[in-house]
């Protein structure tokens, strides 16, 4: 729509905006007209427009033919013919949020946590709690470093939960942090246990979950790390047996 | 057409414009009794529609027609007359918004309130406009059984009952788009169910 410049038509007694019909058209400014949508501007431009233009003309006419016909056919019969229901609310993936939806599936999740919770977690809890509410003897070998000899073997009885192992530690050098991997015979990583500081006096003592270990010859291997390098500093042979 | 009024075509090739030119200004100049009829009748109906929209009574629409009518005539039989012939349906209109905006004022001068407190019209009140008719009313329940029993009633809503039209999109789960929409299709059922009842000649009858 265009600001109409005055001088290029003096006859018109009012100012305002010109709607040619394309605009008029594409706004559906009939309809507009019709329901009292128009903003004043728009409104008196397309009134210009229509008294120059036979077709928005037929179009308002026809509009407020319709109108008054749908008036008369429904004060004839003023009973709603519709009413709004819930299921025509448009759905969003918010809907799975209404309480509806979400109370049933809250009750099954809280069953299904709480039946967890009792038949598997408070079970092991209880028999990992009492392995350790009192005293019990474990498993034990003291690895010296480097041995060539044979190893050291431990046997670990069926029902033992963990075996101890005390490494014995020469002088060695200061590293930022240290680690101990215990390897399988084939090389194979089954542990890593960081380790923050080191006291060669007393040894590092490791208690290992026995579970892990099936009979068979294994290496735990210190290592101190620093500068993003992991340096082996000894290595300890020993074997697992089982009564 | 046996006045002169002259029809543009729009590039898709349809009826777009009325032009009137030099020639029919002149008949209404020097009161050309055919000329006439058709001045009145043809500007008489657009300009009820016009002060409808305004929501005019009955009385005061009658009365801004004829001023209008008697303005326009005035004006082009004084000496300079109208200088853009072709614009004179625009020329009608700003005749008549002046008017109008005169009535405001002196609505507003003798106290009666705002323009919107005008004196609301009474469709069913005066015959004159005979847009409603047994016919027609046949013809809209054809369009309104034809529709799904919601748009049915967003009509009923709209115009029967007036209801506030964001409220209506609200309740009914739709917005302003789908109502201009709904009216636009209901109306071009409405305006097939005339050409084939009537032909291309129904608009006369109006």
């Amino acid at each position: 729509m265009r600001k109409r410049n005055v001088s290029e038509c003096p006859d018109l007694l009012i100012g305002g905006y010109a709607m040619d019909h394309a605009e008029a058209v594409g706004m559906k400014a009939a309809e507009r007209y019709l329901l009292g949508e128009l903003s004043p501007r728009d409104h008196e431009a397309f009134e210009e427009h229509f008294f120059e233009c036979t077709e928005c003309a037929e179009d308002v006419r026809l509009g407020f033919q319709f109108r008054d016909n749908v008036k008369a056919v429904f004060s004839e019969d003023p009973q709603p013919v519709w009413r709004p229901e819930r299921s025509s609310r448009r759905r969003t993936w918010l809907d799975w949020m209404r309480p509806l939806m979400v109370m049933p599936a809250a009750c099954l999740l809280l069953v299904g946590v709480i039946g967890y919770q009792n038949l598997v977690t408070i079970p092991q809890l209880r028999s990992s709690s009492a392995a350790i509410s009192q005293p019990e003897a474990v498993p034990s070998a003291v690895l010296a470093p480097s041995s060539r000899g044979e190893a050291p073997a431990i046997f670990v009885p069926a029902g033992a939960h963990t075996f101890h192992l005390q490494l014995d530690l020469r002088p060695i050098g200061h590293f930022e942090k240290y680690i101990c991997d215990l390897r399988s015979s084939s090389g194979a990583t089954l542990w890593k246990v960081p380790v923050d500081t080191l006291d060669p006096a007393a040894g590092l003592h490791l208690l290992v979950p026995a579970k892990s270990f099936s009979p068979g010859s294994y290496d735990a291997v210190l290592m101190g790390a620093g500068n993003g390098n992991n340096v082996e500093i000894d290595h300890y042979r020993f074997d697992i047996r089982r009564p | 057409m046996y006045h002169e009024v002259s029809q543009s075509q729009s590039p898709a090739g349809r009826l777009v414009r009325d032009s009137f030119d030099r020639d029919y200004v002149e008949r209404l100049k020097q009161g050309d009794a055919a000329t006439e009829r058709h001045f009145t009748k043809h500007f008489g109906d657009l300009l009820r529609l016009k002060l409808r929209a305004r929501m005019c009574s009955v009385d005061l629409i009658e009365d801004l027609r004829q001023e209008t009518f008697l303005r326009v005539l005035t004006a082009l039989r004084r000496k300079d007359g109208l200088k853009c012939p072709e614009r004179l349906g625009a020329f009608v209109n700003s005749v008549c918004q002046n008017l109008l905006c005169e009535v405001y004022r002196s609505k507003s001068r003798t106290d009666y309130g705002s323009s919107d407190q005008l004196e609301v019209l009474d469709d069913g009140a005066s015959p004159e406009w005979a847009l409603v008719n047994e016919e027609r009313k046949c013809q809209v329940r054809k369009v309104l059984q034809d529709l799904p029993s919601k748009d049915r009633e967003l009509l009923r809503m709209v115009f029967y009952e007036e209801a506030d039209k964001d409220e209506i999109c609200r309740r009914f789960g739709v917005d302003r788009e789908y109502l201009r929409v709904l009216v636009h299709r209901a109306k071009a059922r409405f305006r097939k169910e005339l050409l084939e009842r009537h032909g291309d000649g129904f608009y006369a009858q109006a």
